[in-house]
């Protein structure tokens, strides 16, 4: 073979191999790349659907993984003139062989920009980013088991359903701040009643559609009743006939306004100086005697005058200087039925110095800010003199205060006072582990106790509410208690109320008394379902005023 | 001359009269009366007293110059202790109003701004008499502070300014009058001595 025919073959050989070669490192890089990729999931919302302006459950999977942080970073800026409000999510995570579940529920905001990644201190292993209009603050309705198509007709055209597998609903109240109805139909399996407790709890309408089987017996023993309320949601068995006009008959209580609404004046007092008058008098006093010492004192006058000075200035830095820097003021919202509560709670915070300020727990400022959060804690940097209101994650509690059978009940270890039905008035205060009727008494006053005033506008007519400080307990009435006093709303006095038992159903007619003429004029009856002991009602038969609608 | 006998003269009195009563004012002034008001009081008073006592520092160390030398150190022990019984309000306005300037700093940059403006009142002094202009001197005294201010400004870097540096944190301002008010002791201690050495 002739020399250049060979280097030129052997050079040919060289630059495909290398082709070669390095097609085959990108192949290898690729799939590496894509098996990393697949080895780390991240899931937000309800398979995939984010409500924006509520907590939202969020899950990473890692496999075979290095220890990772998770960073998910939100632009909560309303406008592009404003500057941006960078919150952020951060998680470390330990990582390490096999599969590897993380789940938290954090508060998702109206989001500009959306981000998040998985790194080490060398490389992003996964990223990823969420489109602004992807931002919808509808709430969801989540249909377990059974294919969307199935029940989608139960819901409005525009409302946003979600098919979930029932074995993948979360035991965790926050989880369910974005959902409005959760479907279960017995196709799929029984889900576990821990997850359906806590998403009733949460304020969801829970909707079971019978027949169901058999392997929802536990759900069967947790809805004993057709129509019945637990914590702040509704659980409901009901056919698929009935099922829309059950869904549409009971609504969910809007959370965001009974939060809203424990942020009273008390909650946003600032920190007292003392008066001008008091300052000027001290000042001049002080200023008076000085120059009295220097004038007249000579040097011994003088020493007296600068040791004044620092006598003065000692004083008035211990009596100027508030003992705590940083207020914190907190009030709790219960909204309890069926033994079990959801708990709301709202903070504030009135930061003095410019300080970075660290809370144990999940949480997020009324109004966009930016901040931090972690698993542990959220970090909040705050301005000099700045106030904050912040809104805790829900939480799942047992019922501290219970209305049954016309009768309110103190379950807590604290003496509840301020109690009150809306639609009745004041009720006695209750003892721990005390029960009382509820009564109507045209002496007591049915105004109702300011600290309730913006909280009794968002819940149900014939809601007992009462509080131990800054806990504030609501239990909420069922379906024929609310439309009883409902019904009875009357201008005027209500007098003794005569029962009759016509057939199984018991029936009352309302005596009422006009207030201005005097006259005493009956209504129409109103039927309420049979009670253990007939001759008791939630509606203990005194004379009371109520409102004319 | 004694810092006593100094203070007790008529001028001294009535200008401290005068900073007590504009600290007072600028504080009731600024007194928060809600309780969600944020209180500012601090930066008014600290700024009025630094304005006024470096002002003070440099008319009375420029008229050092038509007054008997020996009540130089005596008229600067005088200004300092004007800072000292401003003290209460000081500190008192700084506990309620919690600014993020620490109290060391500000208080450290009081009491070095009249020894460094004192010294330059000096300066400023000396070469007017020197000119046969010291008639101009109750002119020159506001327009040299305001010069110096306005060339802070112009150069970016805070050196001279008394007000910018007392409620921030500005380490050439620092300097600069660590500076200065080494200069102006290395001066009244040399003068004193070389009086006492003609005495």
């Amino acid at each position: 073979m002739p020399l250049g025919s060979f280097w030129l073959l052997k050079s040919g050989m060289v630059v495909l191999g290398r082709g070669i070669r390095v097609a085959a490192l990108l192949l290898i890089s690729c799939a590496l790349s894509l098996a990393a990729a697949q080895a780390i999931e991240l899931e937000l919302g309800f398979r995939g659907e984010i409500v924006a302006g509520s907590w939202n459950p969020l899950t990473l999977r890692l496999r075979d993984q290095p220890p990772v942080e998770l960073v998910l970073e939100f632009d909560g800026r309303s406008s592009l003139r404003q500057l941006p409000k960078i919150i952020r999510y951060r998680a470390e995570l330990t990582g390490g062989n096999g599969l590897q579940v993380f789940e938290d529920d954090i508060f998702i905001p109206v989001w500009r920009t959306f981000t998040w990644r998985v790194q080490t201190d060398d490389a992003v292993l996964a990223s990823g980013s969420f489109d602004r209009r992807q931002a919808d603050t509808r709430p969801v309705h989540l249909i377990a088991g059974a294919p969307v198509g199935t029940w989608r007709s139960l819901f409005a055209e525009d409302a946003r359903v979600v098919e979930v597998l029932v074995g993948n609903l979360p035991e965790r109240v926050a989880a369910y701040s974005g959902v409005q109805s959760l479907v279960l139909d017995g196709s799929g399996g029984a889900p576990r009643a821990a997850a359906v407790a806590a998403a009733t709890a949460a304020g969801v309408t829970t909707l079971l559609i019978e027949p169901l089987s058999p392997s929802y017996e536990s759900l069967r023993a947790l809805a004993s009743q057709p129509v019945q309320r637990l914590g702040a949601g509704w659980l409901l068995r009901a056919s698929a006939d009935e099922a829309q006009a059950a869904l549409q008959a009971h609504t969910t209580l809007p959370q965001e306004a009974l939060v809203s609404a424990l942020l009273t004046p008390e909650m946003q007092r600032g920190v007292a100086s003392p008066p001008t008058l008091f300052l000027l008098v001290a000042l001049g006093g002080y200023a008076l005697l000085a120059l009295l010492l220097i004038r007249f004192g000579q040097s011994p006058g003088l020493l007296s005058g600068l040791t004044l000075a620092l006598v003065m200035s000692l004083g008035a830095w211990l009596y100027l200087r508030p003992e705590t820097t940083t207020v914190i003021r907190a009030r709790s919202l219960s909204l309890t039925a069926g033994g079990l509560a959801q708990v709301l709670e709202l903070r504030t915070i009135f930061q003095l110095p410019a300080e970075t300020v660290y809370l144990n727990g999940h949480a997020h400022p009324l109004e966009i800010m930016p901040y931090t959060q972690t698993p542990e804690r959220l970090e909040l940097s705050l301005a000099r003199w700045f106030q904050v209101a912040l809104a805790l994650r829900p939480q799942l509690e047992t019922a501290r205060l219970s209305l049954q059978g016309g009768s309110l009940h103190n379950l807590s270890e604290a003496r509840l006072v301020d109690a009150f039905v809306i639609g009745t008035g004041v009720q006695p205060s209750l003892a721990p582990g005390a029960s009382a009727n509820v009564s109507y008494d045209e002496q007591r006053d049915s105004d109702i106790p300011e600290v309730y005033q913006q909280l009794a506008a968002y819940l149900p007519v014939g809601s007992a509410l009462a509080r131990n400080g800054g806990h504030i307990y609501v239990a909420l009435p069922t379906a024929s208690e609310e439309s009883i006093v409902q019904q009875t709303e009357r201008k005027g006095w209500i007098s003794r109320s005569s029962r009759t038992k016509l057939g199984e159903t018991w029936t009352g007619l309302w005596g009422v008394r006009d207030r201005g003429s005097g006259v005493r004029k009956s209504l129409t009856s109103v039927p309420w379902h049979p009670t253990p002991d007939p001759r008791s009602s939630h509606l203990t038969p005194h004379s009371s005023r109520v409102s004319m609608p | 001359m004694r810092v006593s006998t100094r203070l007790c003269q008529s001028d001294m009195l009535q200008f401290m009269t005068l900073l007590l009563v504009l600290l007072a004012f600028s504080l009731v002034v600024t007194w928060p009366t809600q309780a969600l008001d944020s209180n500012d009081s601090w930066y008014a008073l600290i700024h009025v007293e630094a304005l006024a006592v470096s002002l003070l520092a440099l008319g009375f160390g420029a008229f050092v110059s038509v007054t008997p030398q020996e009540s130089a150190p005596a008229t600067l022990g005088a200004l300092l202790c004007f800072v000292v019984i401003g003290l209460p309000l000081t500190v008192g306005s700084y506990a309620a109003s919690f600014p993020a300037t620490p109290l060391g700093w500000s208080l450290a940059v009081l009491l070095l701004e009249p020894l460094a403006y004192f010294g330059i009142g000096l300066a400023l002094g000396a070469a007017f008499a020197a000119a046969r202009l010291r008639f101009l001197l109750p002119l020159m005294v506001p327009l040299l502070l305001g010069a110096m201010m306005m060339f802070d400004f112009w150069l970016g870097v805070p050196l001279f300014n008394p007000i910018l540096g007392v409620s921030h944190i500005a380490l050439s301002h620092l300097a600069m009058m660590a500076l200065l008010s080494f200069g102006t002791l290395i001066y009244l201690v040399r003068s004193t001595r070389s009086r006492e050495g003609e005495a």
